[in-house]
């Protein structure tokens, strides 16, 4: 009886502990200081919208080879913004002491831990994100299945513009388990591969001679980067890679379209032998 | 010390173009390079345009040009086996020096005794396939009309007619990139545009088959001076007092030095941006405002360069394109940039319509006076000078 009656003591006495605690974290919630909060909310969100929506007017007004360092500024002042508006949500409801912090930080990442387990991982890892340098915005990334360009960088996950214009949103958290394969990591321009197939009798100076003319001609191509062409036999026949960089990667598929445009068109004109896939034509063969 | 000072120069003059404009656009406006010479009075005017058509090359860009083919042909007369057997003048794109050649050369074969072959186009051949055909015809044709080996000079005044930016149009530059290898009997004279140069040089390392290349140097404020004096002179111009800032940079010179000054450096120093510059910069003032226009003077204000309207990639694409062939006929250009005739006449009309293309006989040209700084803007979106 006396270990119940000890025990009850001791839970109040915690409880009252507690209490005293909040009491002592937690300063005066008085009606001021929720409008006060209230506006700070309201500014940041336009505060965010305002760098949202100035950073890619400004980067997409501006010579091109600028674009891509200005959007790259975006998710480090949304960062600030958001920084800045929690630290003085804290400063305006919380006692701040050093023993304070560390009980508030302690019992943030306990609550985090459990509740938001996967959006916390998110948020660490864009924070990582942006010194590690993965990707930014502009870049052209590859995350699992999805390929596109960064158009957004949140606090949460990016935005990625694909090739059929669809938005895809891709948490931060992506990058702890999956390889990110980016295409110009901050540069104007990204690789572009488009491939050929002949028979295995081509005229290999020529065709090499046409997918170099190719890429000279092209209006698109970067010509102080490095045009190459690779080939490599396969059993169905001989396969030429032609390896160049557009001036703007936004163009690499207009790119690649005009480069295998005016290949084709010289192939055509000098009856180049496309590979023959001897054992489907076989097959169908009643 | 001083290219700094020029540079900031430039900077001021550039900066206070835009930023006056930026407050002052109207698109009804007519732009700078035609704006004052229409509101001349019409015999003025007359006059003023008759003046320049008839003014000459520019003395210096001759002399330039004449001293550049005398020391690298004595050189290769003296040593032909170990000196270079070509001499590239290059130019600004907007620049044509093939009157300048033709003009030195006309008394020259003569002087060196030394027979001399121009390659007499004055345009590029409408198919670009036939570019290597016309090339190699008259090449050949004209070794075979020369019975002994004799050493002979051939001229290629403008190489932007030698080539087309397309799958068909570089087979004459390949073949020119045999020949200049092939025989050390002979001398080759060519003049390209800078950016024609630097595109052919990047997909076919040109440089390296040819001996001497040669940039036109920029004209200085006394050439340009002396050069535009005979219109000073018929038309009585006056200059219009400086800009405080060029009052501020240059000192206690008197206006038309400082205005000179002031022209060569928007126009970097190229004769012909030169020209366009110092036409848009006079305007009419009358003595007295009541009396009737034969009472005025032409008067020289600042010079400055218009600023460019706003442009698209495709603009920008065409743009590039123009500069590196020099000159080009919309279907030539459609054929080589690969889109329809009617995309292309369309974004061409926008571009004739703010100033920056001329079509003069249905070839189209870039504008001079736009050069300097459409070449930056180029530059800025990531095209290659």
């Amino acid at each position: 009886m006396m270990n119940v009656y000890f025990n009850f003591y001791i839970f109040a006495q915690s409880a009252q502990e507690t209490a005293e605690e909040t009491k002592e974290l937690l300063t005066k919630i008085t009606t001021f200081k929720v409008t006060q909060a209230l506006i700070i909310i309201l500014s940041c969100y336009i505060a965010l919208r305002i760098i949202d929506w100035s950073i890619i007017w400004v980067s997409e007004k501006i010579a091109r080879e600028w674009r891509l360092r200005v959007k790259q500024l975006l998710p480090f002042l949304r960062t600030v913004v958001l920084t800045t508006t929690i630290v003085t949500l804290m400063n305006l409801f919380l006692n701040l002491s050093p023993e304070n912090i560390l009980a508030v930080t302690g019992a943030a990442a306990v609550a985090l831990g459990f509740a938001f387990k996967d959006f916390a991982s998110s948020i660490i890892a864009g924070i990582v994100g942006i010194f590690e340098g993965s990707y930014h915005v502009g870049d052209r990334i590859k995350i699992g299945e999805d390929y596109g360009e960064v158009v957004s960088y949140g606090l949460r996950g990016i935005r990625l513009q694909t090739p059929s214009d669809n938005i895809v949103t891709i948490p931060h958290s992506k990058i702890w388990t999956e390889s990110v394969s980016n295409s110009n990591a901050g540069e104007l321009e990204a690789q572009v591969i488009t491939e050929f197939y002949f028979a295995h009798e081509v005229d290999i100076e020529l065709v090499n001679k046409i997918l170099y003319r190719a890429a000279h001609t092209s209006r698109y191509t970067q010509l102080e980067l490095p045009i190459v062409v690779i080939m490599a036999e396969t059993p169905y026949g001989t396969h030429f890679k032609l390896k160049s960089y557009p001036l703007d990667a936004r163009d690499e598929f207009i790119y690649a379209t005009d480069l295998t445009n005016k290949a084709k068109q010289a192939f055509a004109k000098y009856n180049l032998a496309y590979p023959r896939l001897l054992n489907v034509e076989q097959n169908s063969q009643p | 010390m001083s290219t700094v000072l020029q540079r900031f120069k430039t900077w001021i003059f550039e900066s206070r173009s835009s930023v006056f404009s930026w407050y002052t656009k109207d698109s009804n406006n007519l732009q700078i390079p035609t704006k004052s010479l229409v509101e001349l009075p019409p015999d003025l005017r007359k006059k003023l345009i008759v003046a320049t058509n008839e003014l000459s090359d520019n003395p210096s860009d001759t002399e330039a040009i004449r001293s550049c083919i005398d020391e690298s042909f004595e050189q290769w007369r003296d040593r032909p086996q170990n000196a270079g057997n070509s001499i590239v003048i290059l130019t600004s794109p907007v620049m044509i020096v093939s009157r300048i050649i033709i003009t030195i050369l006309e008394n020259w074969a003569e002087e060196k005794q030394i027979s001399v072959k121009v390659l007499r186009w004055n345009e590029r051949p409408a198919d670009a396939n036939e570019i290597q055909s016309k090339l190699q015809q008259y090449l050949e044709q004209e070794s075979q009309d020369t019975t002994s080996k004799k050493p002979e000079v051939v001229v290629i005044p403008n190489l932007n007619w030698c080539f087309l930016r397309s799958m068909d149009g570089l087979d004459g530059i390949d073949y020119l990139q045999k020949m200049l290898l092939l025989d050390s009997e002979r001398f080759w004279i060519i003049a390209s545009g800078q950016v024609t140069w630097d595109y052919l040089n990047s997909i076919s390392d040109l440089e390296a088959d040819c001996g001497r290349v040669e940039s036109l140097p920029e004209l200085e404020s006394d050439s340009l001076q002396a050069w535009f004096k005979p219109i000073l002179t018929e038309l009585s111009i006056v200059f219009a007092d400086p800009r405080l800032e060029s009052q501020i940079l240059e000192g206690n010179k008197d206006a038309e030095t400082i205005y000179f000054e002031d022209l060569t450096s928007i126009s970097r120093g190229i004769s012909v941006i030169a020209l366009r510059a110092f036409l848009a910069s006079i305007c009419y003032e009358p003595l007295d405002e009541e009396e009737d226009l034969k009472s005025g003077v032409l008067k020289a204000k600042s010079p400055e360069l218009p600023n460019l309207p706003n442009l698209e990639s495709a603009h920008h694409y065409l743009l590039y394109f123009i500069l590196l062939h020099g000159d080009i006929t919309l279907p030539a250009l459609a054929h080589s940039i690969g889109d329809k005739k009617s995309q292309v006449r369309k974004h061409i009309k926008f571009l004739r319509g703010e100033g920056l293309v001329e079509e003069v006989n249905e070839v189209l040209k870039i504008n001079p006076i736009y050069y300097p700084k459409l070449k930056q803007e180029l530059l800025n979106n990531n095209f290659i000078f």
